[in-house]
């Protein structure tokens, strides 16, 4: 029978910090970096052009619907055929942010299309400018409407990030696979890397929750969940 | 190009193996998944707060994780030797069944409350309520998610990839090694991944449309 | 009433799942009997390899695996009057697959070394190999020193002796641990990583097929390693019969040939 004992790995705990450090500053960029891709990409889909629409529309559906794996190969390996050198973590940075920013595409632009254009219209009739009315009328509700997608998506990074390390980015997950090979100890690595992503899933969608809580308290019911 | 074309019955047989366990596990997740989503409506708390459990955990776990703990990490303590196929199966099956589990419990939900009521009032037996008042309905009202799940699942088998089993991208992988053309490789996985979703969409939406009909 | 409902339920769910789960794996009566009957009984012997690694085992167009450790696995599979069965598995898989009994037998340029002897056996060696640090032709560094370097990036395949190896010999530099030997070759061929840390044999047949155009060695060779089959610890008669089969193998010149079939070259000699 397996002998199951977390200290025959406790030597390398030492270096789980820096791995979790890694991880989260892989996630986090990715979130800032796949915000703005997101606003772009929102904006192209509900703008009047057809071709920007096409091309919301094509982005959206690819990234949504290619294996991220092959995404961050095609970043780190592909390119570089074609000349294109990318470091480790930035392939993966670039190849994670290409596919939350599909994602995040749709949440803005689900929020969006929740508020009534009569309110965009009404408050333009009030000689509001275009930059007053998003930042007065539309996204503060948008925001509302939002927040929980957002939550979630900010989740499925963290996790997505596990990836990585299949190119050599030495996260959370990397660190899993080094404690297992050198010491055989492959459960109690997973148990210890898989107890490291739910935390960090929980105490996201826990922070959602309490923040969310206090920033749309001044909103109607119903805001938060 | 054509040296990586050369290679195509491999793909093809990677492309099936990839439909084949993405299917196995929608189903064997769907299966679980219900039993899952009839567990959150329970009415005994720790029914629910057991679904909620499971559910949030294989939310928060990372897939890559999963495939290798399943593969490795199972073999390893309860002496559960799995092959890379079932491991990758399992491991997909538990994504799955997760994610069925919401679209079960929300399908079962979207059916109005009285309905059930009033089939049991009618002196129909439980199983027979839902064998034939909820169940019909929901299950229309979950072929659209259900579709999105099998996509997901579909993704998801690429991370098998990385406890070596020879699905669509490991394969893909492996075909660079003679032609040394990882682009037009990665390309030609990609384009078959495009294709696979795509279809399974169409494909849904097919479904969808016969179930109206019905209707 | 929805309590027996869903007890019901429930417990259909669980059996299926419990079935579904006990199915996939082999029943645990067969650590019982010893491997050798096992796979005589049943006509086939499970290999574990890792494609990916030619000469040594590369995928053919139809998916099927070849080289030199499929040969060898071949010729077992014949002398065994059985039938071989690949399970391809990757790095670290090639200990797992031993460790749960999934495959009876490891021919994949697989080191025997004593930290693994802990959790598998090993036969005598059919080859030896060492470590050779590859860079590209017009890099900079000369010399290991060059290597040891903390802005040297060494990529490597983890889960194999060369992960360790580069670990010893530049403890210094940082070191990118890719999923497959092919990865860390293409990384460094765009530049990616500065060097690559490898089988000897392997960094040969790259050599060679490269003809000078793209990448070079650092002189000198970093370790020494016996390539042996690997086998399932605790089991004396499969090791028996195994280890006969590559002592003969060896002393007949017949790994000597298969390798110059593979590899080009003359083998170099197991001391």
């Amino acid at each position: 029978m397996y002998q199951f004992t977390i200290e025959a790995i406790a030597s390398y705990f030492g270096k789980l910090p820096l791995a979790i450090a890694h991880t989260l500053e892989l996630s986090i960029l990715t979130i800032l970096l796949g915000l703005v891709l997101g606003i772009g990409g929102a904006l192209c889909r509900t703008s009047r052009a057809p071709v920007l629409r096409l091309l919301g529309r094509v982005y959206v559906e690819l990234l949504r619907n290619l294996p991220l794996l092959i995404v961050i190969y095609l970043v780190y390996f592909g390119l570089a055929q074609l000349g294109l050198r990318i470091g480790n973590f930035e392939s993966a940075l670039i190849a994670l942010t290409l596919n939350t920013g599909a994602y995040m595409t749709e949440v803005l632009r689900g929020g969006l299309a929740a508020i009534d254009r009569g309110q965009y219209l009404a408050a333009r009739a009030q000689a509001m400018s275009t930059v007053q009315v998003y930042r007065y009328v539309v996204f503060p509700q948008m925001f509302r409407i939002i927040y929980a997608p957002l939550g979630n998506l900010f989740i499925s990074v963290v996790l997505g990030s596990s990836l990585a390390s299949v190119i050599g980015v030495e996260d959370v997950m990397t660190w899993v696979h080094i404690v297992g090979n050198e010491s055989f100890r492959y459960l109690e690595a997973f148990l210890v890397g898989g107890a490291v992503y739910v935390s960090l899933a929980q105490l996201i969608n826990l922070s959602r929750l309490l923040v969310g809580r206090a920033l749309l308290r001044h909103q109607a019911p119903g805001a938060r969940a | 190009m054509s040296a990586v074309l050369t290679f195509w019955p491999a793909i093809v047989k990677a492309t099936l193996t990839t439909l084949w366990i993405s299917w196995l596990a929608l189903v064997l997740g769907g299966i679980v998944g219900a039993v899952i989503g009839h567990a959150r409506l329970s009415r005994r708390r720790v029914l629910r707060w057991s679904a909620v459990a499971y559910t949030e955990l294989f939310r928060s776990i990372p897939p890559l994780l999963l495939f290798a703990g399943c593969y490795y990490g199972l073999a390893y303590t309860l002496e559960i030797r799995l092959s890379p196929f079932a491991a990758a199966t399992l491991a997909l099956t538990l994504v799955a069944s997760s994610l069925m589990s919401e679209v079960v419990r929300a399908a079962i939900e979207s059916v109005g409350r009285g309905q059930r009521l009033a089939a049991l009032a009618s002196a129909m037996r439980p199983l027979q309520v839902m064998r034939y008042v909820v169940w019909p309905q929901a299950v229309r009202v979950m072929v659209p998610a259900a579709t999105g799940v099998y996509i997901t699942t579909l993704k998801d088998s690429s991370v098998a990839s990385v406890i070596g089993y020879l699905e669509l991208t490991r394969t893909t992988l492996l075909v660079r090694e003679t032609t040394g053309k990882s682009f037009e490789a990665l390309l030609i996985a990609a384009l078959i991944y495009l294709a696979l979703t795509y279809a399974i969409s169409w494909l849904g939406a097919l479904v969808e449309r016969k179930f109206h009909f019905v209707h | 009433m929805r309590l027996r409902h869903f007890g019901r339920l429930l417990s259909a769910g669980l059996a299926f799942v419990l079935l579904a789960a006990l199915g996939a794996a082999p029943a645990a009566a067969q650590d019982q009997t010893s491997i050798l009957n096992q796979v005589l009984k049943r006509g086939t012997v499970r290999i574990a390899t890792q494609p990916g690694n030619p000469p040594y085992s590369s995928m053919t167009p139809s998916g099927e695996p070849e080289g030199f450790d499929i040969e060898i696995g071949k010729l077992i599979a014949a002398a065994l009057k059985v039938k071989p069965e690949w399970v391809t598995v990757d790095t670290p898989g090639r200990i797992t697959a031993l460790q749960t009994h999934r495959a009876d037998l490891t021919i994949s340029n697989f080191t025997n070394n004593t930290e693994r002897s802990t959790v598998v056996a090993f036969t005598r060696p059919y080859l030896v190999v060492g470590s050779k640090v590859m860079v590209l032709k017009d890099s900079k560094l000369q010399t290991i020193d060059d290597v040891n370097d903390s802005a040297v990036k060494i990529g490597i395949s983890r889960g194999g002796t060369s992960e360790q190896n580069a670990i010893r010999i530049a403890p210094k530099a940082t070191i990118v641990r890719f999923d497959m030997v092919q990865d860390a070759t293409l990384a460094l061929k765009s530049g990616q990583v500065d060097v690559q840390v490898m089988d000897s044999l392997l960094n040969a047949s790259i050599l060679a097929k490269d003809n000078g155009a793209s990448f070079r060695n650092i002189p000198g060779n970093y370790s020494y390693e016996e390539i042996a089959i690997g086998l399932p610890a605790g089991d004396f008669d499969w090791w028996r019969v195994i280890d006969g089969f590559v002592r003969q193998f060896v002393n007949s010149g017949d790994d000597a040939k298969l390798f110059k079939k593979y590899f080009g070259y003359d083998m170099p000699p197991i001391r």
